[in-house]
């Protein structure tokens, strides 16, 4: 039982594969029940309050309401893996295409946005707690506190409006809305990752400190390495490592900032499709949409934790003792 | 048995304490914004509903932020939206908080299976952003005030349960909780009495973080069309009202966004607040000076080395932590080449400090002088090729698991000081690393190398350490209680490693240690400090004969002997 | 003195993990602990000692065998296990830092004990005092909390606080290991008292060979989850069976056997 040979990989893997696999279908679940949790008759809701009787057993008809729900269910699922979600109730649109055509407008603002806030955070964060170690530079240790704080308090939305107001508006730089070219993928992407920079790079600077302060750093202090050599080799995976584990959920989450952020520059992504789809009870599109941010979600998450994996090997023998 | 830990009582007790300035403006700014959610309305409510046909007018004396399309005055708008926004946004924290905290507490009173299970289930949840599952209530409930704000709170909930899980898991493993229940308090008893009261602090922190995210998401939820719906409005409603006319009226903007920004802030700065007051480093800040973990001439004459072939010579060493406390006080000793000399001490005894400060490794937030300090036949009052100390001293640490960089394979680790100062290669440094692990006696050498810390034993970590210092044949080696962790039965085969090392490369050893019946059994010559001060220089002769004058060390010497004789 | 067991351990087995981390942590310990006496327990990390205690506690799932305290029925037979009655047994845990409630007086943390449901500290306040003072605190400890103490001072009120139940059986896990060698004297010499004023009926838990003979008339040695010899602890200190408890022996600094010659 001690010699573990093998590599654990293949079943870190497979527990990965497994969770990734029971959280998609917790969505098809959820995603399924809309409908049928809608208080009331689902298909006057959707038909209206106004329709006629007729209108309304059309209405169910069309939508399969009317068949017993486990038959729904079955259909539903068969359609998530063929790929068909059904079609618009308001437009026909086949919902796979409205997918289709809406997710790489989304997928552009939230990669981009992601890849900013880790890029920016780490490092603005490491500098700030190398800075600041041992009570050095306390003035930078406040302004900093201070300006994230501030920053942090500002939802994208409002910060989407105000980089509209300053750079469209006022400036004329950079388009305020829609989509006319590499330059408006710019604002949005800035909108959306402005609060979680801030929100990491708190965390880097959190963590940053503590790895500063442990036994091991001073160990390799004691072999007399060079600084930017204890940093970047000595500190960095440690950190790597905390941060991730601290803000996979803020990076998962910036995918439910983008729905917000697109209404702003009214972009032509999944968030604005969502939106509109919920407030026309066009249900085949809510769950389709939904559907599909989870599971960039979920698939993102998973990436985080194999990336971790890859960082500190720890967490590969840990794996099914954490919650 | 701590070792570098300054002498601040790690409690977590009640105390008094001053508030901290980011807690006071953040309260003071949150006290501010609930009066305006009770007064606004009867006061400004009339100018903000009435439509009126001064619509789309530019900020003035009598309209601050201007009118919007019907006339209403935008300021007024924005301070009574303040209520609709605080009620709805207290009720989703609520209602994530209430749920979350007995969800993610209970489950520590029940059966292990049930616990993993819904930790589980929530760990499912979690990984959905809570804007998606919040958009996935709206679609079953329609859009409106309370159906998001049922929404958000719901949607709360999963991040609630793991957080308040995570920090609820090291108060429940803490022996007053297991005591407790073994006094027979009953579950619930022990949850209300120990667990919530001390986790209280972090708790607040983060009721009041989620105050500020829910406040955005429900506003954000109004923004886009689903929350708030005509007639009421909160901020996300007004913003997006001024949205559609931000060409021709971008100042309509501006109200909504403050306020949203200001409510926002003043959780932040309350949750901030009220983290740094807990915390006892930013507590103790406000009386710190200036930079530490510096090492300089104490300005007093030096002596020579009474031995200029001392492997250690110093005089007068001390060290002060940042408060201006002295922790040594004027230590003086010599260690001659191949020589073993133990520094023994109780907690608090200032021998770590004391071993650091010869390492050139004075912590932070502590401050070392010496009259003269001779290590290897380096001046380390003066500048020290870093080189050079890096081969010549070597230390092995108290915590064998700490003190190697978990993310880093050993051979890595090891070789470091060869590669970097001694300009071996990759390959040369990894072989000569193996030979030196096999003459340690560490089975399988080459696997080692490979092998990240956490796959070692502690004694074999240590005996690592102890076989990189024969690397690079070092002069000294400093050995910083780096046996107290380890099981007897190991302990004995790493002291007989130090020992090894130092006869077969005529190191010298600074031997630290807490055990008396370690120091006699490997030292030539012994050192007792106490309260920072050398109270007594013994041969191991002495000590083994009892013949010691200080009154410490006797009573030292007769509690060893009831704790740690055999016989 | 009657000669009665009041702890039996009989071929105890217990499994802690699952999967890949699955741990066989005791493998068929008998034990036996009799009214009045004292039992050491003495092995390193990893060997199976402290399970023990929380198998007698009741806080472990055990895989077979049976466990008795204080007679009657077994709190623990194969995959069941209850707490015993709080009178029954009780434990002075480790680490003297975590085992007081920093937010709670030590005269809250005792109250508690003599009224788990209830712990008002003005109606024990007498009983409460005696304790205090019977473990060598004065009476004004009682409004102090935690961090006000020493870990030293710590360790006696939990002391206080394990005793104030009167329990028939104390279990002690280790209690001296975490103290400056100044202060574990002490507490040994006060625990040493208590037993014989109380006639306290002790299984003493360590990796310390030596504070054993103060506190004990009994040692059991285990090594890997099993029991490998069972003794007075004169016999054992001075005769030892088994290789293993002799290297232990030989391991301690300044034994007759130690040395640091050799491989």
């Amino acid at each position: 039982m001690k010699l573990q040979i093998s590599s654990p990989w293949p079943r870190f893997l497979l527990v990965k594969a497994l969770e990734w696999t029971s959280a998609v279908v917790a969505l098809v679940v959820l995603t399924f029940a809309v409908v049928q949790l809608v208080p009331g008759d689902p298909a006057r809701v959707i038909a209206g309050q106004d329709a006629s009787p007729a209108v309304v057993e059309a209405t169910r008809a069309q939508l399969g309401l009317d068949r017993p729900m486990l038959e729904q269910f079955r259909d539903y699922v068969l359609g998530v893996l063929r790929g068909d979600l059904g079609e618009s109730f308001r437009t026909g649109d086949a919902v796979s295409h409205v997918i289709a055509v809406r997710l790489p407008y989304t997928a552009t603002i939230a990669l981009a946005a992601m890849a900013l806030t880790l890029v920016i955070s780490l490092t603005l964060g490491f500098t700030v707690a190398g800075l600041t170690r041992g009570n050095r530079n306390r003035w930078l240790d406040s302004a900093f506190s201070w300006a994230t704080a501030g920053l942090q308090a500002l939802p994208h939305y409002v910060v989407g409006t105000l980089l509209v107001v300053l750079f469209a508006v006022t400036l004329g730089l950079l388009p305020a809305a829609g989509t006319t070219g590499p330059r408006s993928y710019i604002l949005p992407s800035v909108a959306l990752s402005l609060g979680p920079i801030c929100a990491v790079s708190r965390v880097v600077r959190r963590e940053a400190s503590a790895v500063l302060e442990q036994d091991y750093m001073r160990t390799a202090r004691g072999w007399r390495i060079g600084v930017v050599k204890q940093y970047a080799k000595y500190a960095m995976p440690n950190l790597l490592a905390s941060t991730l584990t601290l803000s996979g959920l803020i990076l998962a989450g910036m995918l439910g900032g983008a729905i917000i952020v697109e209404r702003v520059f009214a972009w032509p992504g999944l968030g604005n499709a969502v939106i509109e789809a919920i407030l026309n009870r066009d249900y085949a599109v809510t769950r389709g949409v939904i559907l599909t941010i989870g599971v960039m979600a979920v698939s993102v998450h998973t990436l985080i934790d194999i990336g971790l994996a890859l960082i500190d090997s720890r967490t590969l023998d840990a794996e099914g003792a954490s919650a | 048995m701590s070792s570098l830990a300054l002498p601040v009582e790690a409690s977590d007790g009640p105390r008094r304490r001053r508030l901290h300035p980011i807690l006071v403006t953040g309260i003071l700014l949150m006290a501010l914004l609930t009066a305006l959610a009770v007064l606004a309305p009867p006061l400004f409510g009339h100018a903000a509903t009435t439509l009126t046909s001064d619509s789309r007018l530019a900020p003035s004396a009598q309209h601050l932020l201007g009118t919007d399309e019907f006339g209403r005055d935008l300021f007024a708008r924005a301070l009574v939206a303040t209520r609709l926004t605080l009620v709805l946004t207290a009720t989703a924290t609520a209602l994530s908080v209430v749920i979350g905290v007995s969800v993610g507490t209970t489950i520590w009173m029940a059966p292990e299976r049930v616990r993993r299970a819904v930790l589980g289930v929530n760990a499912v949840a979690v990984a959905f952003p809570s804007l998606v599952l919040a958009l996935v209530i709206a679609a079953v409930l329609g859009a409106g005030a309370w159906p998001a704000t049922l929404a958000i709170g719901i949607a709360g909930c999963p991040a609630f349960v793991r957080l308040s899980a995570n920090m609820a898991a090291p108060i429940v493993t803490r022996d007053y909780v297991s005591t407790a229940r073994r006094l027979g308090v009953p579950g619930p008893l022990v949850i209300l009495r120990h667990v919530l009261p001390n986790m209280a602090e972090p708790m607040l922190v983060l009721v009041a973080s989620c105050f500020a995210v829910t406040m955005m998401e429900l506003s954000g939820l109004s923004f886009v069309g689903l929350g708030v719906q005509e007639p009421d409005f909160d901020f996300g409603k007004l913003l997006s009202d001024g949205l559609v006319s931000i060409y021709t009226q971008p100042s309509q903007v501006v109200g909504p966004s403050v306020m949203l920004v200001l409510t926002g802030l003043a959780a932040m700065l309350i949750g901030d607040g009220l983290a740094a007051s807990s915390n006892p480093r930013t507590r103790s800040r406000t009386r710190s000076s200036g930079p530490t973990g510096r090492l300089r001439p104490s300005g007093r004459p030096a002596v020579p080395p009474a031995d200029p072939e001392a492997t250690v010579s110093v005089r007068g060493l001390r060290v002060h932590s940042a408060a201006g406390v002295e922790l040594v006080k004027g230590v003086s000793f010599d260690v001659a080449p191949g020589e073993v000399l133990g520094i023994v001490g109780e907690s608090g005894s200032g021998k770590s400090l004391t071993a650091m400060s010869l390492a050139g490794l004075v912590p932070e937030s502590t401050d070392a002088t010496a009259d003269a300090l001779w290590v290897a036949g380096h001046d380390l009052l003066a500048p020290v090729p870093p080189a050079a100390l890096a081969r010549d001293v070597a230390l092995v640490y108290q915590d064998p698991v700490s003190s190697f960089n978990p993310a880093l394979r050993l051979g890595t680790q090891l070789t470091e000081v060869a590669r970097t100062h001694l300009g071996m290669s990759r390959g040369a440094a990894r072989r000569a690393l193996v030979d030196r692990l096999r003459r340690l006696k560490i089975t399988e050498p080459e696997r080692r190398t490979h092998q990240h810390p956490h796959e070692l034993s502690g004694g074999m970590l240590q005996r690592a350490m102890i076989a990189s210092s024969l690397l690079t044949e070092a002069r000294l080696l400093i050995a910083d209680e780096a046996t107290s962790a380890l099981d007897v039965t190991v302990q004995v085969e790493v002291l007989r490693r130090v020992v090894a090392v130092s006869r077969s490369v005529g190191a010298s050893v600074l031997f630290i240690s807490h055990d008396l019946g370690v120091v006699r059994a490997m030292c030539d010559r012994v050192l007792v400090l106490y309260r920072g001060e050398a109270v007594e220089e013994l041969s191991a002769d002495a000590l083994e004969q009892g013949r010691v004058s200080h009154r410490y060390t006797r009573r030292l010497l007769e509690a060893a002997e009831y704790v740690e004789a055999i016989r | 003195m009657s000669a009665r067991a009041l702890v039996e351990v009989e071929d105890l087995e217990v499994v802690l993990g699952t999967g890949t981390h699955r741990t066989h942590a005791l493998r068929g310990v008998s034990l036996t602990v009799q009214e009045g006496t004292s039992v050491g327990l003495v092995g390193e990390s990893g060997s199976g000692k402290s399970t023990l205690a929380k198998a007698l506690c009741g806080e472990v799932p055990v895989a077979g065998g049976t466990i008795w305290v204080g007679g009657g029925e077994p709190v623990a037979g194969p995959h069941r296990h209850t707490r015993p009655q709080p009178t029954m047994l009780q434990m002075i845990p480790q680490d003297p830092y975590s085992s007081l409630d920093p937010r709670h007086t030590a005269g809250q943390a005792i109250a508690e004990a003599l009224d788990p449901r209830r712990p008002r500290v003005r109606r024990h306040r007498d009983t409460i005092v005696e304790w205090l003072e019977r473990v060598g605190l004065p009476a004004g400890s009682i409004e102090k909390y935690p961090h006000e103490f020493s870990g030293g001072q710590r360790q006696r009120i939990a002391i206080a606080r394990a005793l104030c139940v009167r329990p028939r059986v104390i279990v002690a896990d280790e209690i001296t290991s975490a103290l400056d060698v100044s202060v574990q004297a002490e507490i040994l010499e006060l625990l040493a008292e208590l037993r014989v004023d109380l006639g306290l009926t002790m299984l003493f838990i360590s990796h310390n060979l030596a504070v054993v003979k103060h506190v004990c008339d009994r040692v059991a040695v285990i090594y890997h989850g099993s029991l490998v010899e069972t003794g007075d602890v004169e016999d054992v200190f001075t005769r030892p069976r088994e290789q293993y408890t002799q290297r232990l022996l030989d391991s301690v600094p300044g034994a007759p056997g130690f040395t640091l010659e050799g491989d």
